[in-house]
């Protein structure tokens, strides 16, 4: 059973009125839920719940004053419903007693809550002083580790206190910081300090803070939010630091677009494919890779394209470039791009390629230079359209391709993209 | 690489640019060494400098503290642990002390190497652990090193080195394999962070660190923690700044070690840990080490008297649940 207590809301604060309830007897309450709220020499407060359960007991009524400390509501929480079944069980020593009478009792109760009241006074007092002997007594009690009481000194708090919330035979640190936490901080404020990755040592620990204190906090220091990195974002940040690792280097060219321009039915990036993955049939070292100890040189030219949004960035491939047409190529582009927008690649998507292609073009981007992708040996980063002609970087790892052979490439590039007979069809 | 290689390697290296570098013990010559950690020296470097001696423990001692005196750089092998009690007088009164007493005239740069621990049945008379006691002689540097690449370095170190230095090895490491880095700046007297992690520091040294990573794996799985491993390396002078930090990062300390429990070198450890960072523990440290007993013949007595991967588990994950690890 989990025990709502009346809060100590600032350090003078020794009673506090009820204001409302917010739940009731019987109502489903969710880690955040605001119970009750109740007004401190200084404010009125809303008291929420550190646990997800259902509210079995309420043990004052709106207006009452009620004592730091003493138990207002009851919440049976998974756990606690579980360790009841058990005790039913097993009829142990002190502590099922309690929590049996406790359940008796509301059976009775709830048709007359005038007369609950007045027996409830009566109960919680002897189940304080049950618990807390039970808890520091050397019987059950290992102690409190050093590291423990540095902490709780630290802050200030006292440890019999978190001894009789704790279940633990030993107080850690642990058990001080869940205490600290749960006492001086609302649920949603916690949360805000985990997502913001923020120590719970910068705030003064004198008052209950909640979340807007400490986005306060938040807003004043200018905060940034951390954000860990996807698992896409960390597969990117792998594949290009193994590409800086590549000895590469560059060819710069520029290629004759007039042909593209007249069939503008495909985009330049399905021509640029169409004609790469044919010259590259006639330039076996463009379709290889090195793995491990040797050279693989595949059979067909597969080319990897990037394709991104503001978020994501894609490798996908297209299989076999060499044996599609254009209007296959153009088709295989179009998915791709619906598979952007709906995240659904797969990993069989962005494999099986040796050649990369990355067109910044369309955005203006005059002329740049692309890292390679995965296990390619080569990328060509294209650029935008001036005066009929668009650049092409070729970017290519000196292991497996050298110079002359790039030059001699990329002349049957050119030459290809002149050759009207590849845009007939 | 094996260990014996590395060491090989390491008195090699020395030795081929360094005339002063001699070599002595029984069978280091001819036979290669009995854990051939001498392999192909006397060949290389002849008779007068890899030195074959009688069974004589306290004379091969006392040659080699007379020829460093003298100028050379000897390293003197022990066959093992054990042995090495003959030695004693001239290990802890003349090797670890003249240099002391002779206020700085005279400087020993010398090497005694020997193996020791609990091996393979061979009874108590050929198993037992002497850091404790070497450890505890001023004067001394003991280095007991578990990996490959660290004991490349610390033996080269140590035959360089102007100081005594006693370096303990284990005849279950000779045959260890593990890379060597010969272009890596080392310094021998720095724990080696063996593992990283964040809720246990287990400390250990020489063969023993092995069977602690056999039990971490065990070890963070039944108790959903991480286990930081740390290799002393050096067990005089010790490197506590490693070992501080690592206990300020997750609070509780296990010590495993070989030898006898009682005086044991892991008292040292955790006797530190009690007087400097007690405010550090979130509980009380654990020291698993070998029982009070001869080590027996018995296969499986032997086993039951020093920690094995099975016991560092079991009660490492003992003690974890009991502290709430």
């Amino acid at each position: 059973m989990y025990e709502i207590v009346m809060p100590q809301l600032s350090d003078s604060m020794e009673e506090g009125k009820l204001i409302a309830w917010k739940k009731s007897v019987g109502d489903a309450v969710n880690t955040g839920d605001v119970i009750v709220e109740v007004e401190s020499d200084k404010a009125i407060m809303e008291v929420q719940s550190f646990k997800n359960g259902i509210l079995k007991e309420v043990l004052a009524k709106e207006g009452d004053v009620v004592s730091v400390g003493e138990v207002i509501a009851r919440i049976e929480t998974a756990e606690s419903a579980k360790t009841k079944q058990k005790a039913a069980l097993q009829e142990e020593k002190e502590v099922p007693k309690e929590q049996k009478t406790a359940v008796e009792e509301k059976v009775v109760e709830q048709p007359k809550p005038e007369k609950k009241e007045a027996a409830e006074e009566k109960k919680s007092e002897p189940e304080l002083q049950k618990v807390v002997p039970k808890h520091l007594s050397k019987e059950f009690s290992n102690g409190i580790s050093p590291k423990a009481r540095v902490k709780a000194a630290f802050y200030g708090v006292d440890t019999e206190k978190v001894l009789q919330k704790s279940a633990a035979n030993v107080l850690h640190v642990d058990d001080v910081q869940a205490y600290i936490k749960e006492h001086y901080f609302t649920p949603k404020a916690l949360q805000l300090l985990d997502e913001y990755g923020l120590d719970i040592a910068i705030f003064e620990l004198n008052h209950k803070i909640d979340a807007t204190e400490v986005q306060e906090y938040i807003t004043k220091h200018e905060t940034p939010l951390p954000k860990k990195l996807s698992q896409m974002q960390k597969a990117i940040i792998a594949n290009v630091t193994a590409s800086a690792q590549k000895p590469v280097y560059h060819l710069f060219e520029d290629i004759d677009a007039k042909l593209f321009l007249q069939n503008e039915r495909y985009s330049i990036t399905a021509w640029l494919i169409k004609i790469f993955s044919k010259v590259m049939m006639t330039h076996s070292a463009f379709r290889s890779r090195i793995i491990n100890d040797g050279v693989s040189v595949s059979p067909n030219a597969s080319i990897s394209v990037a394709v991104a949004n503001e978020k994501d960035l894609y490798m996908p491939v297209v299989k076999d470039a060499n044996r599609c047409s254009v209007a296959e190529i153009a088709e295989q582009l179009a998915t791709f791009k619906t598979k952007l927008q709906s995240n659904s690649f797969s990993t069989q998507d962005m494999q099986g390629s040796n050649f990369g292609i990355s067109n910044l073009g369309m955005l203006g981007v005059e002329r740049f230079d692309a890292m390679i992708n995965k296990e390619d040996s080569t990328i060509a980063a294209i650029g935008t359209l001036q005066d009929d002609k668009i650049s092409v970087t070729l970017t290519a790892d000196h292991r497996v391709i050298n110079g002359y052979e790039a030059a001699l490439f990329m002349r049957d590039v050119k030459k290809e993209a002149q050759n009207s007979l590849n845009f007939k069809e | 690489m094996l260990y014996r290689e590395a060491l090989n390697r390491a008195i090699d290296e020395v030795m081929s640019v360094d005339e002063t570098v001699v070599t002595l013990g029984e069978d280091v010559g001819l036979y290669g060494g009995s854990f051939r950690v001498t392999e192909g020296l006397v060949e290389k470097y002849g008779e007068k400098r890899v030195i074959d001696t009688p069974i004589a423990e306290l004379s091969i001692v006392g040659n080699a503290v007379g020829m460093a005196i003298g100028g050379l750089r000897p390293i003197a092998e022990l066959m093992t642990g054990n042995f090495s009690l003959l030695a004693f007088d001239q290990i802890i009164n003349h090797m670890a002390k003249l240099r002391y007493m002779s206020n700085g005239k005279l400087t020993l740069p010398m090497v005694v190497r020997f193996p020791q621990g609990v091996s393979k049945q061979l009874a108590a008379q050929h198993s037992e652990s002497y850091e404790q006691m070497l450890s505890a002689v001023p004067g001394l540097r003991v280095l007991s090193v578990n990996d490959v690449n660290y004991a490349y370095h610390a033996l080269k170190y140590a035959i360089l080195s102007d100081d005594p230095v006693v370096f303990i090895e284990h005849e279950l490491l000779y045959n260890k394999k593990g890379e060597v880095d010969f272009t890596q700046e080392l310094d021998p007297f720095k724990a080696r962070i063996a593992k990283e992690g964040s809720d246990i520091t287990i400390v250990s040294y020489l063969k023993m660190l092995d069977d602690v990573m056999l039990a971490v794996p065990e070890i963070e799985k039944e108790l959903g923690c991480s286990c930081e491993v740390i290799d002393l390396c050096s067990l005089n002078p010790i490197d506590y700044a490693t070992l501080s930090k690592s206990i300020e990062k997750t609070s509780r300390l296990v010590m495993v070690e070989e030898d006898h429990k009682t005086g044991g070198y892991g008292t040292q450890i955790i006797a530190w840990a009690a007087e400097e960072m007690f405010y550090a523990l979130d509980a009380a440290p654990l020291r698993l080490a070998g029982e009070d007993v001869p080590i027996p013949y018995n296969r499986k007595l032997e086993l039951a008297s020093i920690p094995t991967p099975e016991s560092i588990a079991q009660k490492v994950i003992e003690w974890g649940r009991k502290n709430d690890v």
